[in-house]
């Protein structure tokens, strides 16, 4: 009977007869047994991340309803609340009962609750921000904050500051001091921002402090963060354009004389053209630009052929921008003659960006030229090609 | 009732400025990327399309510059709400055929002005 099953496996006979487990050799039993335990591991393996999927899954499901539940609730206690066209934000009281009755008590849904109110923050400004802000502190979540900020490990740390960094909730100054010096790049990072954001008389007393370069990250945060102190001090400022400065605070320094159109800055911006620094010395050429620095373009013309090939294509660009169209010569010359494409197209761009001062330049050009001056010249004059 | 179309991948954007907007009497219409915001246009009028910039398949740029070559006597006014901000991506709003622009973080009630006022001119402009 057992001969007729074993025949229907189809298994040889004589193979499956023999077999027996303690006849086998030791070398065979172990190999047989690490392939059972690998092939049961693989199996476990697969098993876990099928689970972990369908956990997270279900998670971010959760999460998304709670997001779309706590939006509402802030559009119908914040946004549409008759607080928010009223004359004065201070006296406004917030009833907290609809969000305890949210469960605020449950960890995640006060997680979701802090992201939901730093992207309303990210995304109105005015009365909304403030409210939001009101309704974070009415809440206690900024006290959870600097629990998380006392900490040790330094995630949990920086989260805690970013968060309150975007709440506008001040962290003391002694505190922020030393996170400055912390080891981790991150607290540093964040603890320089929120000096900062906080320093009212001074905030560009930190960056001479600074002994490293700074990320584009926090260089784009500082930005934005100093493009709301109109009052910020000139001297101070130009400080900081100079070639003893990291390249990295001092091209942050540039484009902040940019935003304030801060003209006193344009003998700093054109010393610093002799930095090796190559990319700073282009910010710098295409500083005076933006700033339309008229009396640096002559400069500019002159040092212009023994530049490398980037800071030329900065000059161009530059004398595009300052637009008095004296210097027009040398954008034409380099447009018909350069055997670099990518010099004629930015001289053509400049050509274009001198209108109407370059009008007669353009029409001589468009009768005048080959088939491939044409084209680039139609390219500069699409407005959908140069947007950006 | 004055019909808006709001174009904006955010949910949480679209549905605080619907919400803003519903309670001023507006009719709103959402749509997440250009391409269901194309789709949107071509079967509807609106009254004023709110745009961001940044979004999936068609980005705000090519939606207004497709919309303006579509774009009838009647003009559909398009304002432009979004975070990228320099003089080069302001300008090329405007050359496309932006009505107007507006910078996030937004002020809201800044924003309901400007969409009163925009509505008021396209109006005067028609009449």
């Amino acid at each position: 009977m057992r001969d007729m099953w074993l025949l229907n496996t189809g298994l040889p006979l004589a193979v499956v007869r023999g077999f027996s487990w303690g006849s086998l050799p030791l070398f065979l039993k172990i190999c047989l047994l690490i392939a059972l335990s690998a092939m049961f591991g693989i199996v476990l393996i697969i098993l876990s991340i099928y689970l972990r999927r369908k956990v997270l899954q279900k998670q971010e499901r959760r999460i998304a309803r709670l997001s779309v539940k706590i939006t509402d609730l802030l559009v119908s206690s914040v946004v549409l609340a008759p607080a928010t066209t009223g004359r004065n934000i201070a006296s406004i009281d917030f009833d907290t009962r609809p969000f305890f009755k949210a469960g605020l008590s449950a960890k995640k849904v006060k997680q979701v609750l802090v992201q939901e109110m730093l992207n309303y923050r990210n995304y109105f400004s005015g009365r909304i921000a403030e409210q939001i802000r009101k309704l974070y502190i009415g809440l206690s979540l900024h006290r959870e904050a600097f629990e998380r900020l006392a900490q040790s490990h330094w995630e949990t740390k920086v989260n805690a500051l970013a968060e309150l960094f975007k709440m506008d909730v001040e962290v003391p100054h002694e505190q922020l001091r030393e996170l400055v010096q912390d080891k981790n790049r991150y607290i540093r990072e964040f603890a320089r921002l929120s000096l900062i954001k906080f320093s009212r008389k001074d905030p560009l007393q930190v960056l001479y402090t600074i002994e490293e370069p700074i990320s584009h990250w926090e260089e784009l945060e500082i930005y934005l963060l100093l493009q709301q102190h109109p009052d910020l001090d000139k001297t101070s400022l130009q400080g900081l354009i100079s070639t003893a400065i990291d390249p990295s605070v001092a091209s942050l320094a540039l484009k902040l004389a940019i935003y304030y159109k801060h003209e006193s800055a344009i003998p700093q911006i054109v010393a610093l053209i002799a930095t090796p620094d190559l990319k700073l010395r282009a910010e710098a050429v295409a500083a005076l630009g933006k700033l339309k620095a008229k009396n640096a373009e002559k400069y500019l013309c002159e040092i212009y052929p023994e530049q490398p090939r980037d800071i030329q294509l900065a000059i161009i660009t530059a004398i595009g921008q300052i637009g008095t169209g004296r210097y027009q010569e040398l954008l034409v010359r380099e447009f018909l003659n350069s055997p670099d494409f990518e010099i004629k197209k930015y001289a053509s761009d400049a050509i274009i960006q001198l209108y109407p001062v370059s009008k007669h330049t353009i029409d001589s050009l468009m009768d005048n030229t080959g088939a491939l001056n044409k084209t680039i010249l139609n390219h500069s004059l699409d407005p959908l090609i140069n947007a950006t | 009732m004055k019909h808006i179309l709001i174009v904006d991948s955010d949910r949480l954007f679209t549905s605080t400025v619907s919400a803003v907007l519903a309670k001023e009497n507006f009719t709103v219409s959402v749509a997440r990327d250009g391409k269901e915001a194309a789709a949107k246009l071509s079967s509807q009028q609106f009254s004023l399309v709110i745009t961001d910039m940044l979004m999936p398949y068609t980005n705000g740029l090519e939606l207004v510059n497709n919309l303006r070559k579509v774009d009838g006597p009647e003009h559909t006014p398009v304002m432009v709400v979004s975070s990228i901000a320099n003089e080069q991506s302001i300008s090329s709003w405007f050359r496309v055929g932006a009505d107007a622009y507006f910078k996030k973080p937004l002020d809201l009630p800044l924003l309901l002005s400007g969409i009163k006022q925009l509505m008021q001119h396209e109006r005067h402009v028609a009449a």
